[in-house]
């Protein structure tokens, strides 16, 4: 029997979780919370994203709610609350209600400390997901004595974004899900720090660390790829590049496409797509990003995904969702030397990068 | 077709604005020549060199605008249901005092004093708007405005006190416009504590303030009664004190209006946020022509203030009330002149904000207009209301109000400087092309006069990053 969950506090990062049930399976998604303030009560969870409806309906009352749930998931969120006021305090209350507790939220040590310790005291199972941390167990030094990159046979796909906060999350896990329903075995590297929790591996930490090179990270990143690839015996490899891949402009770097440049050069993606928040882009611009990202990154792009996010770059980065009808993507059909894609035909997009995939297969090189 | 440029100089230098690259080019007179007689002249072969190598490298293109629309147009649904930052409340359109230039005083076609005020119904219902209208935003502010806002001091009370029992989760700022001869301790300790932003209105020394801010009962000047106050709140509600903007309303019947030093002598505005606003003309009955003696006074003190960005002249003699002009300058033409390859087919003259999204201005019977400066009579400025919510049409013909002159925007060399919104094409009727375009020749030279005046700075060493990290980095980047 499933138990009656709760998440707060929700939002848009949450959301594709939902919608390609990427949570635990003995759950079942009862109440979506969200703070008074956000505006999403009494809407549909899909509205947080402007997508499609799911048949769950927002709420605001956490602790009416809370008393009617089993399990309660603290997710991690986009949008603003006072975390000292709002989150902690509701994850003391879970607590002392002896609710069984998923927390994908960054924790200090010493609230981690805190929890785990009431938590054992009420008697209340406190599992914890905030911490990206490696969940295969590297030869670290093998791989850094050697300095070689190992070949890695299994098709890669990666999923880049010109900016961050373009939607990348969401288009990985449905992609994901699309290959696995179609019957592939797929492993999955996300940008995500709780990808434990939807059972997924994660960027790994030693890409951001400052103890290590940015030539060791290569090579770091290669032996983590072969690892997954070596132990999973996986028909495709889905990897989430974090950050963007360009500036945006003088205030807003996305990380200047570092990471996605190290993660690059340690695998050559077969095949890729770029998503991207919307613009009126020049139709010949997209046609020279996408021929410059080949040159600079390697990068074949194969798609690109128009997200439904109208970003504004000002001081603070906004992001505003938008009715994807309002898009007009239609209009660009053809013209490109690249299809492009919304959020009402994703699926689409995700057929067009499989039939894709299988022409190289038709391709047989040793 | 002519390239989208418009060429000028300065004394010291030649110059084209492209208009489709946003960029300011340095050319030979030969060069500005060509482009400013809008004839073609006899070019030297090096000049002639120069055109062809500009021309290669994306420069001096004709205009490519086939179609004048916001490029918010099709978006503007979603963001007026997703999107609205701020609201702006008129509590009442009573007022204590009787300005001579009130938009009040019925010079005016947008509004008179009334004794109506907003029900606290009317508040609740606008505060539930802009939350479930503001998904997308985690910042919003209600601002309190009249008539004098502070006469209904209770329902602005409840008013935050609901906002705040409702907004968890969102970033609530409150500000007001006040005329400052109401407060009291009571209300100045409930400002502060709340962290309201105020907006108070002074224009300057006494005998400029007096001239027209005066009370309606007795017809009595308000400076003493508003001095004594700032001096109270800065000596015992300094939190407060460092939230208050002044607004000095510049009249150009008194000469003496925007030069005077007030702002910067009296160590009651020591750091204050001062701004100043020539008395506006939009709306007005009759238009009143100024005086010739004003505006060689005005362009005298903003030259002041430019000789005191090159350091000829103390910052301490300059007035703080024409400053506001070398800030637009700064903004439009470094801080938000973004380099572009050119301006896509469809397209919009800069100037109109989205209405509702920047500062949605609900009346005291729950009417939505753009904003406060938008008349309350005229109902083509009106975007719906309280109970039934925006009227999206009406709001995309705001936005897009250079389509009643896209033949004159699609060739015009100011298309990314023009400043004109709505509002000063309503002729309280309809928006009339006649209207829109009769301000064009006044803003286009304002435009280039700004051009030179940045160029010039320029030419004479000075450097607008080094003024920008001035302003956001006021004790070093470092620190």
């Amino acid at each position: 029997m499933s138990s009656k969950t709760l998440v707060y506090p929700f939002d848009q990062q949450f959301l594709p979780i939902i919608e390609t049930k990427k949570y635990p399976p003995n759950l079942e998604i009862t109440f979506c919370v969200s703070p008074k303030g956000w505006g999403f009560a009494g809407k549909d969870i899909g509205y947080v994203a402007y997508a499609e409806h799911r048949g769950i309906q927002v709420v605001d009352d956490f602790e009416a709610a809370l008393a009617e749930v089993d399990v309660v998931i603290f997710s991690t969120y986009q949008k603003y609350i006072d975390r000292e006021k709002s989150v902690l305090p509701r994850i003391q209350k879970a607590i002392a209600n002896r609710k069984n507790i998923y927390c994908c939220l960054p924790l200090s040590g010493s609230e981690y400390g805190k929890f785990s310790e009431e938590s054992a005291k009420y008697g209340a199972n406190f599992v914890y997901f905030g911490n990206e941390c490696l969940d295969v167990s590297l030869p670290i030094d093998h791989i850094l004595r050697q300095k070689r990159l190992q070949p890695i046979a299994t098709p890669v796909v990666a999923i880049a974004s010109l900016t961050e906060f373009s939607g990348k999350f969401s288009l990985q896990l449905k992609f994901a899900q699309y290959m696995r329903e179609q019957g592939y075995k797929v492993s999955l590297i996300t940008s995500k720090s709780y990808s434990a929790f939807v059972q997924e591996h994660p960027v790994p930490s030693f890409l951001f660390s400052n103890s290590f090179s940015e030539l060791d990270k290569i090579f770091m990143f290669n032996g983590y790829v072969k690892y997954i690839q070596d132990t999973e015996n996986p028909d495709l490899i889905v990897i989430s590049i974090p950050g963007g891949l360009l500036p945006v402009n003088s205030a807003d770097s996305s990380w200047f496409g570092i990471t996605a440049y190290e993660i690059t050069r340690a695998v050559t993606p077969d095949a890729s797509f770029l998503v991207s928040y919307f613009e009126n882009f020049e139709l010949s611009h997209i046609d020279e990003i996408v021929t410059m990202f080949n040159h600079r990154f390697s990068l074949n792009v194969n798609a690109v995904i128009f997200n439904n996010i109208m970003i504004e770059f000002a001081e603070e980065t906004n992001i505003s969702y938008i009715d994807s009808d309002a898009m007009g993507l239609g209009e660009a059909d053809g013209e490109l030397s690249v299809p492009i894609f919304g959020v009402h035909n994703i699926n689409e997009s995700f057929s067009y990068m499989l039939s894709t995939l299988s022409q190289y297969s038709d391709i047989a090189t040793l | 077709m002519t390239s989208l440029v418009h060429a000028f100089s300065t004394f010291d230098g030649y110059y084209i604005y492209d208009t489709n690259t946003s960029s300011i080019l340095k050319v030979p007179k030969g060069v500005h020549d060509n482009f400013k007689s809008g004839v073609s002249i006899e070019l030297s072969p090096e000049d002639k060199r120069i055109i062809e190598s500009l021309k290669e490298y994306g420069f001096l293109k004709k205009s490519n605008i086939v179609k004048i629309e916001h490029p918010y147009s099709s978006r503007l649904r979603s963001l007026l249901e997703r999107r609205v930052g701020s609201i702006t409340l008129q509590v009442t359109q009573r007022c204590n005092l009787r300005c001579r230039y009130c938009v009040y005083s019925g010079s005016y076609n947008t509004r008179t004093h009334s004794n109506s005020s907003m029900s606290f119904e009317v508040a609740r219902k606008s505060v539930d708007f802009l939350i479930s209208h503001s998904v997308d935003t985690d910042n919003v502010n209600i601002g309190f405005y009249g008539g004098e806002p502070l006469l209904e001091f209770d329902l602005i009370k409840s008013t935050v006190k609901y906002a705040r029992s409702v907004g968890e989760g969102k970033k609530i700022r409150f500000g007001m416009t006040t005329n400052g001869t109401v407060f009291t301790d009571e209300i100045l300790g409930y400002l502060e504590e709340n962290g309201f932003n105020l907006l108070l209105s002074l224009d300057g020394p006494k005998e400029v303030h007096d001239k027209n801010r005066v009370f309606a009962h007795d017809g009595r000047g308000t400076f003493d009664i508003i001095m004594d106050q700032v001096s109270h709140i800065r000596d015992d509600f300094p939190e407060l004190y460092k939230s208050i903007a002044f607004n000095a309303v510049i009249d150009p019947r008194l000469e003496a209006s925007c030069s005077n030093t007030f702002f910067i002598n009296c160590e009651e505005f020591e750091n204050a946020n001062v701004a100043g606003n020539i008395i506006g003309d939009v709306y007005r009955k009759k238009q009143a022509k100024i005086p010739e003696k004003f505006l060689i006074k005005y362009e005298e003190e903003y030259f002041k203030v430019l000789m005191s960005k090159l350091g000829v002249v103390s910052d301490r003699s300059i007035s703080k009330l024409v400053y506001f002009k070398f800030e637009n300058l700064l903004g439009s033409l470094f801080v938000l002149r973004n380099k572009t390859r050119s301006i896509s087919p469809h397209n919009h003259p800069s100037g109109p904000c989205i209405p509702g999204c920047r500062k949605l201005f609900i009346d005291v019977n729950g009417n939505f207009f753009p904003c406060e400066n938008a008349s309350e009579s005229s109902s083509t400025m009106m975007i719906g209301n309280i109970d039934e919510g925006f009227d999206i049409e009406a709001a995309r013909r705001i936005l897009n109000i250079g389509q009643i002159s896209e033949n004159q925007c699609k060739n015009c060399w100011a298309f990314r400087l023009c400043s004109q919104c709505a509002i000063f094409a309503d002729d309280g009727f309809c928006l009339s092309r006649k209207h829109r375009l009769a301000r064009c020749a006044d803003d286009k030279h304002g435009f280039e006069e700004d051009l030179k005046d940045y160029c010039l700075l320029i030419e004479l060493g000075f450097e607008f990053q080094a003024e920008i990290n001035k302003v956001r980095y006021p004790r070093g980047i470092d620190e």
